[in-house]
């Protein structure tokens, strides 16, 4: 990190090496629209290579990787809310997606859960359950009361263990 | 459907951390004789294994793709360091440049960009030390402003602001502002000294316990030789008059942050710090002070939640019920509603 720090490219290559697949399925879980998702890669690792200066030393990067990775999500998904607030104002018009991911293997009961959740409760529940963030972690990233941590991640369960129970209903 | 055990929702709350020490030994000793718990742990983990399986084989996506990717996100980089003017200086270079900057910043007044309120949002209004650098900006209800090296002035405004928090983020920390007035100066990657000159602020340092910092003191980094192994890293002292640049004159009178944020933040900072019941006691008085703020719900579990840590059985099921009351449709119902029998 000091490398990047000081400006140098090999080292940001590495950081992009070594980090990439995790960070990338980080991404793909938390993105409602899988077109997002190398966009958000890219943003996420120009960002840490900007301000890799500013690294809290922490043993592993991936925590912090996957907290940059989070902010630049909630922007995006604000952004487009207003897009379509625009559209929407405009008299209505369909938008439609193309997945880079339509080769993975996927369970639509469980996509169709993950999606049903809330932007926020999605993306806190990933960085917790999947990414092995703590709520500490979690809260310094989002930048957000440890207590709205927990609050989003019992919800989130919540609704999802409620939705897969549903599907599994014959 | 009635829960099978009382104790169910501390499944989750293990999981989240919210369980520590004796609390967590009590747990995991009830849970390996509790069929219910066990089943409940069993089953959030199964929720996980679900969602983890959910994308298989996305490790394997494209490698043509990747090595593009990486080849354009170098050249990316490339192009915003040549942008930002050339590639950084050595770190002997910035720890002169800011020696400079904070001998000269400090006492100076500041003249390399005029002061400015922070984007849209006029809570923070800076004034930077000559060749200071820095940037600000917003993220959600945080302002954010960053400090790489030199001295910045800052005075934030929560009377007309409408946002919650003011970060100054140091190449070794953050500042937390608390309705003030303060100057603050980093150099060669560590915070130098904050002065506060009107209010408070709290002070992070990495790897150091937080300070807080009321109108008239200052902080001031150890000398690189100092430092006797465990020593506290800085030392809390009265301002120095002449280090401390005056306010600004047409600097708005009414400088207090708004009551609410204050009190809820100090109530999760106790939490976090592990003192339940004063935590409690701070939650108790922020639900019958502030009612209609936004975070009273928050507030009103997070004081069940306090009690419970500390202890207090029957006043813990106390505020649970009150909750109930007060918020029947809340998030935190059932986990509450098992907390209150």
């Amino acid at each position: 990190m000091r490398r990047l720090a000081g400006g140098d490219n090999g080292a940001l290559g590495e950081l992009y090496d070594r980090h990439r697949v995790s960070v990338r399925r980080f991404i793909a879980r938390a993105t409602a629209d899988g077109g997002d998702v190398d966009d958000l890669l890219h943003t996420t690792f120009l960002s840490a290579g900007q301000s890799a200066a500013r690294y809290d030393g922490r043993a592993s990067c991936r925590p912090w990787l996957i907290g940059i990775a989070a902010q630049h999500i909630k922007r995006r998904h604000r952004a487009f809310a207003r897009f379509v607030a625009v559209i929407a104002s405009l008299g209505g018009a369909r938008t439609g997606t193309t997945d880079p991911r339509g080769s993975w293997e996927v369970r639509p009961d469980v996509e169709r859960a993950l999606r049903g959740l809330s932007q926020a409760k999605r993306v806190t529940f990933l960085m917790a359950e999947l990414e092995g963030l703590s709520c500490p972690e979690i809260a310094d990233a989002l930048g957000i009361p440890i207590g709205t941590v927990w609050t989003r991640l019992h919800a989130a369960r919540r609704e999802l263990r409620r939705a897969l129970t549903a599907g599994d209903q014959p | 459907m009635r829960p099978d055990c009382a104790r169910l929702f501390e499944v989750e709350a293990m999981r989240d951390g919210r369980l520590a020490g004796s609390e967590r030994d009590s747990f995991v000793r009830h849970m390996s004789a509790c069929r219910a718990c066990a089943r409940e742990a069993e089953a959030l983990d199964r929720l996980v294994e679900e969602v983890r399986g959910r994308c298989v084989g996305d490790e394997a996506a494209d490698e043509l793709r990747a090595v593009r990717q990486r080849t354009r996100l170098l050249a990316a980089f490339d192009r915003a360091l040549l942008t930002s003017g050339r590639r950084r200086p050595r770190r002997w270079l910035l720890g002169m440049a800011g020696a400079v900057a904070i001998a000269g910043g400090v006492l100076l007044a500041p003249r390399s960009r005029p002061t400015r309120p922070v984007a849209d949002a006029p809570a923070a209004v800076i004034q930077p030390a000559a060749g200071t650098v820095w940037s600000a900006g917003t993220d959600g209800d945080v302002e954010r402003i960053v400090l790489e090296r030199g001295a910045l002035t800052v005075h934030v405004d929560h009377a007309t602001s409408r946002r919650g928090r003011v970060l100054v983020v140091l190449p070794d920390g953050e500042l937390e502002d608390i309705g003030t007035t303060f100057t603050v100066s980093a150099a060669d990657g560590h915070t130098q000294q904050v002065a506060v000159q009107q209010g408070s602020v709290l002070l992070r340092i990495r790897g150091a316990a937080p300070v807080a910092l009321d109108a008239g003191q200052a902080w001031e980094a150890r000398p690189p030789a100092a430092p006797p192994a465990g020593a506290p890293p800085a030392r809390v002292q009265p301002a120095p008059a002449v280090k401390a640049p005056p306010p600004r004159a047409h600097a708005p009178r009414d400088l207090d942050e708004p009551p609410p944020s204050r009190e809820f933040r100090a109530l999760v900072r106790l939490l976090e710090g592990g003192e339940d019941c004063e935590a409690a006691t701070r939650a108790a008085r922020f639900v019958a002070a502030y009612p209609d703020d936004p975070r009273v719900e928050d507030a009103a579990y997070l004081r069940v939640v306090a009690l419970q840590r500390c202890g207090s059985a029957d006043d813990m099921k106390q505020a649970a019920r009150e909750y109930l009351r007060r918020f029947p449709s809340a998030f935190r119902r059932a986990e509450v509603e098992r907390l209150s029998r």
